[in-house]
């Protein structure tokens, strides 16, 4: 058994704390829905237990099996089961696909995987996500549509076989033939003793997967834990019975002023910042 | 010190093919695309850096595809002039280039759209590495009355090394108002969102950065024959 701990997370986004002292403890035999309203740091615990550098972790803990998950580095993280499923994956232009895959899956390995065996295992998963092979061969996520770039994401996810599994809305974009496709890999994946943590809006694709527990972030901090009945309710009337029943006043998200604006220039800014 | 100069001349109607090895034997190369007629001219690079020019005439409905592998060492300045001379004329200008150590390599393209319905593309890939120096400058010039011209440009450089300097200024000079024309000119460091990506699976920063820039450079060597496919890879692997 795998266990994660977050021990009072402090997290700030450009010097604005973000998360306000989250602490849980999540085992590998579990599937936990994170849910809240947006901007309440559902996003920012994930990307911070992956170690994105955007995110500065102020005060806290995340421990891997006792390890200390904050003092790795990213591909380190990943070496020890952490996996995250992006909500805006990058297009990376150039670096294919095929390539990337292969690189990911041999620096985890002693021995690296023959091209045979790689060829073998890849076509298998790529028929299990139902997306076409050809894709391999094309640069990481360019040209994708959100619902084939949230499919690749699922597809790493099996390639990789972390112990913990984030996946960061990874139905939206989805039809409903793509979303059973993603449901039934993760029912798969939780059989093998993955852990997963799933940021999700909607009830659908909670009610797809076997679900154990919930938790629902607001203000930085866990507002409510308890079982997937949550989410019906969560479902049916939003956020506001927190208020009601909590007494927790939810705080609104501040629009972000973009920087970019129009014209060649927003061009520049947007490829650069890879959006 | 006269120069040595190159010709290359497509009669009307005929299609070619040609291959430069632009490390050899010449400073200039004149090109002449005659009425109705094509050239896939494609250019290598990888000695010691050479100064020159490339001249490209290009008639009535004629066109040019050329495309250019620099991956030389040194100091050098090539200057590539596409003159869109007769109507519905069409050029495209490829290059992949990749500066390192104390390498100071400038090109300069230029497009000029002289009739009407002229095509031109320009794409300027680079990587600036160690302490080197790369520029890509040039302009796109449509003059009046070459109406229903369409024209491009694309001048991308990532500068790989903190020591490393790169600017991308080409300029669009336009004077007839019945065209179509873009250009977009980026220089920066590797993209923190892209690395942060491929690290997440487990790829380490060096690996990740190896991973991008050859997927930024490599893209070029599919348009060569296989041999120099391979020297093409081999050396951009060796040098990133």
């Amino acid at each position: 058994m795998d266990v994660l701990k977050i021990v009072d997370l402090h997290v700030n986004v450009e010097d604005k704390e973000i998360l306000k002292g989250v602490t849980f403890i999540a085992r590998s035999d579990e599937t936990i829905a994170l849910l809240g309203p947006n901007g309440h740091g559902k996003s920012t615990l994930l990307q911070a237990i992956m170690g994105n550098p955007r995110y500065t972790i102020t005060k806290g803990q995340i421990l891997l099996n006792d390890q200390d998950v904050l003092a790795m580095s990213v591909s380190e993280r990943s070496k020890a089961g952490i996996f995250l499923a992006m909500q805006y994956p990058s297009e990376v232009a150039g670096v294919v696909s095929a390539d990337f895959l292969r690189a990911s899956l041999n620096t985890r390995r002693a021995k690296p995987l023959s091209l045979f065996q790689f060829y073998r295992l890849l076509d298998a998963t790529y028929k299990k996500m139902g997306i076409p092979f050809e894709m391999a061969n094309r640069s990481l996520n360019e040209g994708f549509s959100g619902g084939e770039k949230k499919r690749n994401e699922i597809l790493q996810m099996i390639l990789l076989e972390p112990r913990f599994a984030l996946l960061d809305e990874i139905d939206s974009g989805l039809d409903i033939d793509a979303m059973t496709i993603v449901a039934n890999a993760i029912k798969q994946e939780q059989e093998k003793g993955r852990g997963f943590l799933v940021v999700s809006h909607y009830a659908r694709l909670y009610n797809m997967i076997h679900l154990t527990r919930t938790i629902v972030m607001v203000n930085g901090k866990i507002a409510v834990e308890g079982g997937p009945e949550i989410i019906q309710k969560i479902d049916s009337q939003g956020y506001e019975w927190i208020k009601t029943e909590l007494g927790i006043d939810i705080e609104k998200e501040e629009p972000i002023m973009s920087s970019i604006s129009i014209g060649v220039c927003a061009t520049k800014e947007a490829i650069r910042d890879g959006k | 010190m006269e120069n040595n100069i190159h010709k290359i001349i497509v009669n009307e109607c005929q299609k070619q093919v040609v291959f430069v090895d632009f490390s050899q034997t010449f400073d200039d190369l004149e090109i002449v695309v005659s009425k109705d007629s094509s050239l896939s001219l494609r250019i290598i690079n990888f000695g010691q850096s050479k100064s020159g020019k490339i001249t490209a005439k290009i008639e009535e409905n004629g066109e040019l595809e050329a495309i250019m592998a620099d991956f030389s060492n040194g100091k050098s300045i090539l200057e590539v002039l596409i003159n869109l001379v007769g109507k519905s004329a069409r050029g495209t200008w490829k290059l992949s280039a990749l500066s390192s150590g104390n390498d100071d390599k400038k090109f300069n393209v230029f497009f000029n759209h002289l009739s009407p319905s002229t095509f031109g593309l320009m794409d300027n890939y680079g990587v600036a590495r160690n302490s080197s120096r790369l520029v890509f400058s040039g302009a796109n010039d449509i003059i009046k009355g070459a109406k229903n011209s369409k024209t491009r440009q694309n001048a991308k450089i990532i500068v790989f090394d903190q020591g490393a300097i790169a600017k991308a200024d080409p300029r669009l000079n336009i004077s007839e108002n019945e065209v179509e024309a873009s250009h977009a000119a980026i220089v920066g460091k590797l993209n923190d969102d892209h690395l942060f990506y491929l690290m997440s699976r487990g790829l380490n920063l060096d690996e990740a950065k190896r991973l991008i820039t050859l997927g930024y450079l490599l893209p070029i060597a599919n348009y060569y024959e296989d041999k120099i496919k391979e020297q093409i890879t081999t050396l951009i692997e060796e040098r990133v």
